[in-house]
């Protein structure tokens, strides 16, 4: 055989391949491009999604009521359908649907899943929220316990069912009872809170007095007496009923005293005399109007975590049980320790602690459980021949839904060059009023700024004698908008120069973020670090649990007790 | 004479054809398959960063290892462009979305490294709002590079053949 013939047999077999292998690799090249655009749509459709949930609620004071909350998170969804159709060009939202098996919405003490449901109305499957589920486990131990816990993102749960051969439903928040702020309040020598609240209106006791706290507001008030006048002015408030009720600095009147700030910038005035003298026995000294919250939330906490201590002593991970009776495994084991016996090293507030592992793997367990067979029913009924199923989610985005308020989408089903498009993504979010987890917190100093709890710089300077202001909900950062109607909203247009004054915009708490952790965060302690106060400065010295530590607690303890908890019908 | 000068362009054109342009094609191919690995690592890399707040040493350090593996050198280049609301703050009608009233400003690769090392558990901790952007370039020649400059050389700037980006918005504020 000649070369020529040996070089072109070459040539027939090589090319070929080449073009093959080419090609291949191309389409390989595409599906990449493909799967990192689909990524990012899917991650800032989800982004959207949460932003719209933490916007609607923060603007809306009645959020936490369920009607209302179901609203919020069905124009969430719908966001994040808009947002996910307005990049992909060739898909429409209904297509997006289509391939969306599940979006799971967890919330502070329990979750939605939307899903494809069957609709008796319609006698046909749609798409719509499924039934709120509780993070719940049924644990049995012996004859006379068999009973519900339902946890929540912190440390507040619901007993429900048999304890020691009686039926309980008890709701409350479980903490350790050797902490130090509830140690130096001393409030177990209080029959009963009505004592103790007498003691506090009364401000015989100087040592609970410290823990009266003064809460403050900038709100956007119109002058009425120069209606072209905006300003913001300071109030002092309390949480009465899940409800902010704020102190009127100029009151003229009796009826004048209080107001709710409603969304209309109208001062709602309590005109309620019971309401007034309720409210009127807050004012303390310096004609300061203090709020009771963290000594109620530690005298509720103590009496549950006592009453839990007591009485369900012994129940281990290993009680946990199905519907039928079958034990359960979990993701973590803590083998023979007591669950909700709490102590220094079991204090639920710290991330590691046995009472922790076990609201997380319960938590995980339930959701994984309903997202297989909510993903499964949606392939059964799907339009697409695709078989959907559940991915396994990392232990990183685990921790996110564990600890926080988060979405998860799920995207399957989608070609994509040579491949078949199948992500999901998590994102949480912790500034929404919807829970207080422990890095919901910031820090106002003396100087007017405001900080993570564990910013480097705010220990220092509080190591130097710098006071705290005040530790509020990180949301109150946030501008807030109020709709503004009539002779307002006119005068806020002249003050624009725009007739579109329907909404005035403006911050509940107007400070400085710091340059140190709030803009860029980095070199700062966790939040466990706060609670155990292993805190030190930049120079090694110990900060005293009086300047960081306890003040965290104790308004950690006053805005969880001013949090509406949704399933604290229970005898809370 | 005629039969020699044709088996002499036969031979080179068999040579060509039987050893520069496999291995021109399997270089390429080797290129490819690089740009898929640092195209997704990118992809990872950066969505990981968005969707926790949080940029780690140890994920950097994976993300890197990664890139690497693929025989290259490569030029990584990040960009945080932190969102600063304080200029915004300073009046009530402030808008947060709106152009103008808020600045970013930008830390670049060797000062996200020193934040990072500089940092108590090594880690730089981004906020929602901020922006994470990833570029890689390869530094090396590459085969394929190498042989394509042999036969045919590009005028002008030159250009990258392993190169990946990807970037967007942090989702959640990261914690220590």
């Amino acid at each position: 055989m000649k070369l020529q013939h040996l070089a072109i047999i070459f040539i027939i077999i090589v090319v070929p391949i080449s073009l093959v292998l080419s090609l291949y690799i191309n389409n390989q090249i595409k599906s990449i491009g493909y799967q990192s655009r689909y990524d990012s749509y899917l991650i800032d459709a989800t982004y959207d999604a949460i932003k719209a949930f933490q916007l609607n609620t923060y603007n809306n004071r009645f959020s936490t009521l369920g009607n209302s909350k179901i609203r919020d998170i069905e124009a969430s969804i719908n966001t994040y359908f808009d947002s996910i159709s307005t990049n992909f060009n060739n898909y429409t939202a209904n297509d997006i649907k289509e391939h969306t098996p599940a979006i799971l919405f967890n919330l502070y003490d329990g979750y939605y899943i939307y899903s494809k449901y069957f609709d008796t109305e319609l006698n046909d499957y749609t798409f719509g929220l499924k039934p709120f589920m509780y993070y719940s486990c049924r644990y049995k131990y012996g004859t006379n316990n068999d009973f519900v816990v339902n946890y929540t993102l912190d440390n507040t749960i619901t007993i429900i069912g048999m304890v020691n051969g009686e039926y309980v439903s008890k709701t409350g928040h479980l903490i350790s009872l050797d902490d130090e702020v509830l140690e130096s309040m001393n409030l177990s020598s209080y029959s009963s809170w009505e004592v103790l609240e007498a003691v506090l209106n009364s401000n015989s006791n100087a040592n609970l007095n410290k823990y009266k706290e003064v809460l403050t507001e900038d709100l956007i008030i119109f002058d009425s007496a120069n209606g072209t006048n905006q300003k913001t002015e300071t109030f002092e408030y309390i949480v009465y009923n899940s409800q902010k009720v704020y102190k009127n600095n100029n009151a003229s009147a009796n009826n004048e005293k209080y107001f709710y700030y409603s969304t209309g910038n109208t001062k709602n005035f309590v005109n309620s005399d019971d309401m007034i003298e309720l409210l009127d026995k807050h004012i303390g000294e310096g004609n300061h109007f203090y709020s009771y919250s963290a000594i109620q939330y530690y005298y509720d906490a103590q009496e549950f975590t006592k009453w839990v201590n007591s009485n369900l002593n012994g129940i281990k991970q290993s009680h946990a049980v199905d519907n039928e009776g079958n034990k359960i495994t979990f993701a973590s084991d803590t083998g023979e320790a007591d669950i909700f016996v709490t102590s220094k090293d079991n204090n639920p507030l710290k991330s590691n602690s046995v009472f922790n592992e076990n609201r997380l793997s319960v938590i995980r367990k339930s959701i994984e459980t309903n997202l297989i067979v909510a993903i499964d029913n949606f392939s059964d009924h799907s339009k697409t021949q695709y078989e959907f199923v559940m991915p396994n989610l990392t232990e990183d985005d685990w921790y996110k839904i564990e600890n926080n308020i988060s979405i998860v989408t799920f995207l399957q089903g989608l070609p994509i060059s040579a491949k078949v498009y199948n992500n999901y993504c998590a994102i949480s979010n912790n500034t929404n009023q919807e829970m207080v987890g422990t890095n919901s917190l910031y820090v106002i100093d003396g100087n007017g700024k405001y900080h993570l709890p564990g910013c480097q710089e705010l220990i220092d300077s509080l190591y130097n004698g710098t006071t705290i202001e005040g530790i509020y909900l990180s949301s109150d950062f946030q501008r807030k908008s109020i709709s503004i109607t009539g002779s307002d909203s006119n005068a806020h247009g002249q003050l624009t120069g725009s007739n579109q004054g329907t909404y005035v915009y403006f911050y509940p708490k107007m400070a400085t973020s710091c340059y140190n952790c709030i803009v860029t965060a980095s070199n700062g302690y966790s939040t466990d670090d706060i609670i155990a106060n292993t805190i030190k400065t930049s120079d090694g010295k110990n900060l005293d649990s009086s300047k960081l530590s306890n003040p965290f607690l104790i308004a950690l303890a006053r805005v969880r007790y001013n949090l509406y908890v949704t399933n604290g019908y229970f005898g809370y | 004479m005629g039969d020699s000068l044709i088996t002499i362009i036969a031979i080179f054109l068999a040579a060509i054809l039987m050893f520069i342009f496999p291995l021109m094609a399997m270089s390429e191919r080797t290129d490819d398959v690089s740009q898929i690995a640092v195209q997704t690592a990118t992809t990872e890399f950066t969505n990981n960063v968005r969707t926790t707040g949080k940029l780690t040493l140890e994920d950097y350090e994976k993300f890197i290892s990664t890139i690497y593996s693929t025989g290259n050198t490569y030029d990584v280049q990040m960009q945080a462009q932190i969102l600063d609301e304080n200029p915004g703050v300073k009046t009530t009608q402030a808008e947060t979305t709106k152009i103008g009233e808020n600045v970013y400003y930008i830390l670049y690769t060797t000062q996200i490294e020193e934040r990072i090392a500089n940092s108590k558990n090594d880690t730089l901790t981004l906020k929602e709002g901020d922006r994470f952007m990833v570029t890689v370039k390869n530094t090396n020649t590459t085969i394929a590079q190498t042989l394509r400059n042999f036969f045919y050389k590009l005028s002008g700037n030159d250009t990258y053949q392993i190169a990946a980006q990807h970037g967007g918005i942090v989702t959640v504020n990261g914690t220590n």
